[in-house]
């Protein structure tokens, strides 16, 4: 029994490659403009390349490819039922029909509708994971909170907002925790959680989120006391013991961004979209 | 109930660049009706090690027959398992999760499918067994009880499953002295009156030396004791290079006896040391 085992988001490897080396407002920036014109590509085309691109990202920083695709596999049911409704459900005007019964109809629309959110649901995990597992919580902090402090002109308290990002994010991994334990205690009282059918199973998953929600809010408080007892009082005043620096690696990075979206962009464009 | 660890490892995060190997080649025996306590520095491996015993875990490496039954086998009724071998956990009250502490009792007994009658008798017998009230606490909100009152909700809500073996994991840390005693003498009573095979694991020296008949030692996920109790802590010395004291009352009596009284080595709990003492100050009276 290990839940913590399959999740990778939000959990840090560190390394020495140019990766883990670059600033982490670069790498804010590059994920989210990755990000951005994967939203936008709609070819198969276009996914290839991005796929390419993201592999060579990933062999550079040294992350285990495997390792970075790990935190897909609890998703993949899911994954697939996304992709049979959109086969079954997406309606398109003139397309081929593969098959059909009562409401539903598998079309052509459907297929590529299915595959291209899938795609884009894969490439949003693994870019974001990407940059979790090569950042570390303190440097992701600095740079979204470097990146967002112009918003403060207008009133929005970017700090406090960063804030909460990263402790969502540190909570993924220790609210896993929590589960593996209440999880455990079930079993070793009787609970067969890998036995009956899908409502069966279903239904044994209610117990288990009480005890958890009960003790997420404690961790909620004991984190509130511990901020509080070191005088934690938001941004305003507060001063940087570690200044961020762009160095020549942000400089390389930014000159293979602008190749690859480059390329990717003339991909968009000239190529046939699949829907 | 007998349990029998053969050539068993055991890693974290198998497959991943956090691998870490936590049990290295455990071989042990547990036999019917013995009190054995686990020992060993924090992160030592202990609950791992305990968790392979209710088929919390399953071995990849080596095997763990409860009862000459392989927890591997994909045959073997794991639930039944889970019946048989009661595992308390450490801070068992933050695993409470039905509202009374009737309900959470009940929760055992209503996965083994019994009916409501037998549910019901169950509960009582279990309450009664740890001092619990049944009248006064069954319909009692459970995050109303005490500390040690939601320890022995939590052990009468394994107990309720009429285990053969009881793994009581760290039950006492967090506790005052007077919970602590009260859980003791409850887990010594079970352990007498029905031969409940018990294994004890404890950050406590003192409590160690007071329950078990027999200690295994562990450090950095290998056995390096597995003797009566007598015989690991005389090697005190091998204890305290990986981290562990003895009992505080060995100590003292110790340190009486090289303060020049006539008392005797490897005293291990309270009531060995008042006798011995009272033994020794009789002697003196009667020499003057």
């Amino acid at each position: 029994m290990e839940l913590t085992k399959n999740i990778t988001l939000g959990v840090y490897l560190p390394g020495k490659s140019s990766i883990h080396n670059l600033d982490p407002r670069t790498k804010i920036i590059t994920a989210t403009i990755m990000i951005v014109l994967l939203l936008i590509s709609r070819s198969y085309a276009a996914f290839a390349l991005s796929a390419l691109f993201t592999g060579f990202l990933i062999t550079l920083s040294g992350v285990p490819a495997g390792y970075a695709m790990r935190g897909l596999k609890p998703m993949l049911p899911v994954l697939a039922i996304m992709w049979v409704f959109q086969l079954f459900l997406f309606k398109a005007p003139d397309t081929t029909v593969y098959f059909h019964w009562w409401i539903f109809e598998a079309t052509a629309a459907g297929l590529h509708m299915g595959n291209l959110i899938i795609l884009r649901v894969l490439f949003l995990f693994t870019v974001t994971t990407f940059l979790t597992l090569t950042t570390s919580v303190v440097s992701l902090t600095d740079g979204l909170e470097n990146l967002l402090k112009p918003l403060r002109a207008i009133g929005i308290p970017s700090q406090e907002l960063v804030m909460t990002l990263v402790i969502a994010l540190r909570f993924v991994l220790i609210l896993a925790e929590e589960l593996e334990k209440i999880i455990k205690a079930q079993m070793a009282r009787g609970v067969a959680f890998d036995r009956g059918n899908f409502i069966q199973k279903t239904r044994k998953i209610f117990p288990v989120f009480l005890p958890l929600f009960i003790g997420a809010f404690k961790r909620a408080e004991e984190l509130i006391v511990a901020m509080d007892a070191r005088s934690y009082t938001g941004g305003k005043g507060r001063t940087k013991m570690k200044t961020l620096h762009m160095g020549r690696v942000d400089l390389g990075a930014a000159a293979v961004m602008i190749v690859y979206g480059g390329m990717l962009i003339y991909i968009i464009i000239s190529t046939e979209p699949m829907i | 109930m007998s349990i029998e660890v053969v050539n068993l490892s055991h890693s974290y995060k198998e497959g991943t660049p956090f691998e870490k190997q936590v049990l290295f080649e455990i071989n042990l025996s547990i036999g019917e009706g013995e009190f054995v306590g686990i020992i060993g520095p924090t992160r030592s491996g202990k609950t791992t090690l305990a968790q392979h015993f209710n088929a919390l875990h399953i071995p990849r490496r080596g095997k763990v027959l409860i009862d000459g039954l392989d927890t591997k086998d994909k045959r073997a009724d794991l639930v039944k398992i889970r019946h048989r071998v009661g595992y308390v956990f450490q801070n068992p009250e933050y695993q409470l999760f039905a509202p009374t502490v009737g309900e959470d009792i009940a929760f055992g007994p209503l996965n083994q499918k019994l009916s409501r009658e037998e549910v019901e008798g169950r509960v009582r017998e279990a309450m009664a067994q740890v001092g619990l009230d049944y009248r006064a606490l069954r319909d009692r909100d459970i995050f109303a009880l005490s500390g040690g009152q939601k320890r022995r909700a939590a052990i009468a809500g394994v107990l309720a499953c009429k285990p053969g073996v009881l793994v009581l994991d760290d039950i006492t840390a967090g506790l005052d002295p007077r919970g602590r005693e009260e859980i003791l003498s409850v887990i010594k009573e079970l352990h007498h009156r029905r031969n409940l095979t018990t294994i004890f694991i404890s950050n406590s020296m003192d409590e160690v030396a007071a329950m078990a008949e027999r200690i295994i030692v562990i450090d950095r996920g290998r056995v390096i004791m597995d003797d009566p109790t007598r015989k690991v802590f005389a090697r005190f010395k091998e204890l305290r290079d990986i981290g562990l004291e003895l009992p505080e009352v060995t100590v003292l009596i110790d340190s009486l006896r090289t303060a020049g009284f006539n008392l005797p080595a490897g005293v291990l709990n309270i009531s060995e040391a008042l006798t011995s003492i009272s033994a020794a100050l009789r002697e003196l009276e009667a020499r003057k």
